[in-house]
């Protein structure tokens, strides 16, 4: 049997993010569509969509993706375009919009990749209050075709004209995470040049016991090929799972930690053993298992810092530290691992000077 | 099986709950009986007048913990692991994709009434599920591209497969009947008031079904040795970038979508055997599918065999790819296309020859399926049948 190949590459070339000021209430009006995106056309969207597109205009104003792309028609991309002008994942760049920044890029060649949990559940729970209240005829023509979550990252295609693909992924917690392993696993396909991946969450009334997510965070990718310009950062991302029956028996047990292990092993490259690790449990048994490993393998190689952020309803709380970790200035690389209790569980690392 | 390279990926097992049944025994059987029609569901028709749904009969899955979806796609990932012959240090490291329109939103719908102090109920939580409940380790990844979601799951599993992510992925969709989309079709007037009829020159909308599809797909060398269905030849994705619900008149990335797939499967349209098409029997999707396939297929579009599948079990929304998927393997394992569901009166803009008596023999299996999704989200595959 030959070794598994779980690890998927992607180089950052820019970071975009909503969130709420701290203190805010989810459930009220917090977000301004209009100064973040314009006035006209984007009232009648949902909430987590109007995060999303903020997000990544924000993401594509500050990367330096302008310069690379691939110039030419439609069809399988040759080798990038000469690099300009710097991008940072820090700082904004000069590039203008986000049209102008996707502009040496074929439409067919441009993608998305959206991880959620939440992004339609308000909706859900008015189309469904409405329908039993009064009927299908009261429901609001604008906002209903969006009881399809696709269709919040779908808009970010037509905003953006990106024909490639757009793939909307939604396992429990870890969804944002996985949108950038499903992303960089595409571009390592060959199925696009520049992929805009994150996550979208908006508040959930039905997120009970757990905290309400708002807010988005979106990652301009390309190619593990690419070169990691200053500020940039190379992706690295591998999933597992911890069935969590499997942790009844000892030998699930000693299976589950080892998978982790193997994973932060995996994820780290020769050399460049992270310079911290960031763990984003739920308070779950497969939580707590998975933090175990992670200390096991760790001890006294990193700092680890644990981060128990309570049981959250989205799985934006994951990618908020990756965007943390992108704009921090690291000096190395960073890990963050998401953790689930239906049993996902998802890494991802960023490396300031990684190369493929 | 001969012939096969490194970069094969290979089915090896199936399974299914439908209208028609649980199991590909009692699903090809029902569509050999053609006899499935819609009803108005349950709880559900006095929300939303006039629904109607090919529905799983009660008692087909036990549903204990979790909501129908979910007990949709454990019944048939069991069906399709045993089916594949898997070994428990197999089932172990086995991936799992999934593609589920809505979840158990319908559960959500119920517990509304009572929530509050629960914890919170993740919607999408299938493929977490189906992975807990078998023990898989492997890669676990919930996908919810709506109508094309299987088809985003099939084409992520191939991916896996040969980037060597995984050698053994179970894949498939699932999806129940909830009052959501149902109330949103009805809304959208995307519902048909009579059955789901594709291609007919009077149909109305598209009719819901729901189920669970899977199939076990595996690396060549996985499986060698083993019995297969036939190989996933070559998929392929896009997006329409044009509309939220509507397809782009223009048809461009369906083309492209379905040129792609046959590239990277290494077949010509020449090549194409028979189409199992995404036919939902909305006006636009299939009026602009057959100018689509016109053009893909050129000359050959009334000599190449369509398969109308959603006219015998509704739009299975999220698992309709997964359905097509396995329909092709068992087309190719009984060397024949059943016959079509009697057209009342073919649309005469979708000049697809659909097959209405027969079964039509087939000598060969290159299928290409079809699978679009609101936001314009495409998928096409290259389905290479093998005798079994």
């Amino acid at each position: 049997m030959t070794a598994r190949d779980t690890v998927a590459e992607a180089v950052v070339t820019g970071v975009g993010t909503v969130a709420a000021p701290a203190g805010t209430a989810l459930d009220e009006p917090w977000f301004d569509y209009r100064a973040r995106l314009g006035p006209r056309g984007y009232k009648y969207l949902p909430d987590a969509c109007q995060y999303l597109l903020a997000a990544a205009k924000d993401a594509l104003t500050r990367s330096g993706a302008e310069s690379a792309g691939p110039a030419g028609p439609a069809g399988p991309a040759g080798p990038a375009g000469p690099a300009g002008s710097a991008g940072s994942v820090g700082s904004a760049g000069a590039a203008g919009d986000g049209p102008a920044a996707l502009a040496g890029f074929a439409e067919e060649r441009r993608a998305a990749v959206v991880g959620t949990n939440s992004a339609v559940a308000a909706l859900h729970a008015d189309i469904t209050e409405v329908v039993r209240a009064g009927g299908i005829n009261r429901l609001s023509p604008m906002l209903t075709p969006f009881f399809s979550v696709n269709l919040v990252a779908s808009r970010l295609s037509t905003e953006h004209r990106l024909k490639g693909f757009n793939t909307t992924v939604t396992s429990p917690r870890v969804a944002g995470l996985e949108a950038l392993h499903v992303a960089a696993r595409e571009l390592g396909a060959g199925r696009g040049d520049l992929v805009l991946a994150g996550v979208t969450e908006a508040f959930d009334p039905g997120h009970g016991t757990a905290a309400a997510e708002a807010g988005s965070v979106v990652l301009v990718l390309r190619p593990p090929a690419d070169a990691v310009r200053p500020g940039g950062a190379l992706l690295r991302t591998t999933l597992r799972f911890v069935p969590p029956a499997a942790l009844a028996h000892e030998s699930g047990r000693r299976r589950a930690g080892r998978e982790v292990r193997e994973a932060l092993e995996a994820l780290a490259a020769p050399g460049r053993a992270p310079e911290l690790i960031r763990v984003v449990t739920d308070g779950s048994a497969v939580a707590a298992a998975v933090e175990a490993a992670v200390r096991d393998w760790s001890a006294r190689r990193v700092p680890l810092s644990v981060e128990a952020v309570g049981a959250r309803a989205g799985a934006l709380a994951p990618m908020e530290r990756v965007a943390h970790d992108l704009r921090d200035g690291a000096a190395g690389p960073r890990t963050v691992v998401a953790v689930a209790g239906e049993g996902n569980v998802a890494f991802a690392s960023v490396d300031p000077y990684g190369t493929a | 099986m001969k012939g096969l390279t490194s970069d094969d990926v290979v089915v090896t097992g199936l399974g299914t709950v439908s209208c028609l049944g649980a199991g590909v025994d009692a699903f090809w059987a029902g569509l050999r009986a053609a006899d499935s029609r819609p009803e108005p569901p349950p709880g559900l028709a006095e929300r939303v007048p006039g629904a109607l749904s090919y529905r799983v009969a009660d008692g087909v899955t036990e549903t204990g913990r979790y909501g129908r979806a979910t007990a949709f796609a454990l019944h048939a990932a069991r069906q399709a692991v045993a089916d594949a012959a898997l070994t428990a240090e197999e089932i172990a490291d086995m991936a799992v994709v999934i593609g589920t329109a809505a979840g158990e939103t319908a559960e959500r719908e119920t517990a509304r009434d009572g929530a509050g102090a629960e914890a919170w109920a993740p919607v999408f939580r299938v493929a977490s599920a189906v992975g807990g409940e078998l023990g898989a380790f492997g890669s676990n990844i919930s996908v919810s591209n709506a109508c094309a979601a299987s088809g985003y799951a099939l084409t992520l599993a191939i991916d896996l497969v040969r980037r060597g992510e995984a050698r053994t992925v179970l894949v498939g969709g699932a999806d129940a009947v909830a009052t959501v989309p149902l109330a949103a079709f009805g809304r959208l007037g995307a519902s048909d008031p009579v059955r789901c009829r594709p291609f007919d020159a009077d149909r109305g909308g598209t009719v819901f079904g729901e189920g669970a599809a899977m199939l076990v797909v595996r690396s060549a060398g996985a499986a060698a040795g083993r019995p297969v269905y036939g190989r996933l030849l070559g998929a392929a994705l896009s997006c329409d970038a044009h509309h939220p619900t509507a397809p782009d008149p223009a048809g461009d990335q369906l083309v492209r979508v379905a040129r792609e797939a046959l590239r990277e499967a290494g077949r010509e349209p020449g090549d194409v055997d028979a189409v199992i098409p995404h036919g939902t029997g909305t006006r636009q999707n299939d009026a602009v599918e057959a100018r689509v396939l016109g053009e893909v297929l050129g000359e050959r579009l009334g000599d190449v065999p369509l398969f109308s599948l959603k006219a015998f079990i509704g739009h299975t929304a999220g698992s309709a790819a997964a359905f097509s998927t396995v329909c092709a393997a068992l087309m190719a394992r009984h060397g024949a296309m059943p016959a079509n569901m009697t057209l009342e009166r073919q649309d005469p803009d979708c000049r697809v020859w659909l097959p209405q008596t027969g079964p039509t023999p087939l000598t060969r299996t290159n299928v290409l399926l079809n699978a679009y999704a609101f936001g314009g989200n495409n998928f096409s595959l290259v389905f290479g049948g093998e005798s079994r």
